[in-house]
């Protein structure tokens, strides 16, 4: 979901920050891990959308995703792989949260519908666009 | 071809590329605690609430010792008012002239009795 290294720390520590802050609001209904991945997925959207307000002006050649993880030392992608996460970059923030989940980490839709709170079904339309359009990406860079 | 295995064969496996660096848990667990509120002081609260108790338990000592010395002293002056009193009664020339006061004579009785009838 976060690209760079640094931001995904900032986030994983926020996380934590929250959980501890509200751990008499866990009730016990869920995992424990649904409940910090849920915590984890708001804090991830927030920063998303938080980031892209401040870097909408930056938006240049020397800002591009791509020049960033040509120079990431924790990306061990390939080209194609870093036009995959061009791809992913372009998805609305909950598309791109569900593709990530089901792609990259295997998360069903049972489990993930309880870390999102979203229905199985809406998941699925998620997922479906967010597949359809990285498609379309691929197709239109050949 | 569905478009999911599209990109699944273009990126042959779905292996996440970002890597975490090395020795980033290690270390992790105390920078996140640095980073915890610390938590609020509560022994203030209970100190104050012990002086309020001292503060009282010593204003009632006062104030008892007070009324222990003033019922001590009050003792004391009765005492001697009646070490007065007993020297007053003593006095044989007062008693005399107050028994000379208060005789009455017989003649005087017998009046009283011729008057009453």
């Amino acid at each position: 979901m976060v690209i760079n290294h640094d931001d995904a720390d900032d986030v994983l520590q926020n996380t934590f920050l929250k959980a501890w802050q509200g751990l008499d609001s866990f009730r016990g209904d869920s995992l424990l891990s649904t409940w910090l991945y849920r915590i984890a997925a708001n804090e991830t959207i927030n920063f998303l959308e938080r980031e892209r307000s401040s870097t909408l002006a930056l938006d240049d050649d020397e800002n591009s995703l791509a020049t960033r993880l040509e120079s990431d030392p924790y990306f061990d992608g390939d080209e194609t792989q870093r036009l995959l996460q061009e791809a992913i970059a372009s998805l609305p923030a909950r598309q791109r949260q569900v593709f990530n989940l089901k792609y990259f980490d295997g998360i069903k839709y049972e489990e993930m519908s309880q870390m999102l709170d979203t229905s199985v079904g809406a998941l699925k339309a998620s997922y479906h666009h967010a597949v359809r359009k990285i498609s379309d990406f691929f197709r239109s860079a050949d | 071809m569905k478009e999911e295995d599209i990109i699944r064969k273009i990126t042959e496996g779905a292996d996440n590329p970002f890597r975490v660096p090395e020795g980033y848990f290690s270390d992790f667990t105390g920078r996140l605690m640095s980073q915890l509120p610390q938590p609020k002081r509560k022994p203030r609260r209970f100190a104050l609430t012990v002086w309020r108790y001292a503060a009282v338990l010593l204003v009632c000592l006062g104030a008892g010792l007070a009324v222990l010395l003033a019922s001590q002293n009050r003792g004391a002056s009765l005492a001697q008012s009646g070490a007065d009193t007993e020297t007053e009664y003593a006095d044989e020339d007062y008693i005399n002239d107050a028994l000379d006061y208060a005789v009455i004579s017989g003649s005087d009785i017998e009046l009283y009795l011729t008057e009453a009838q």
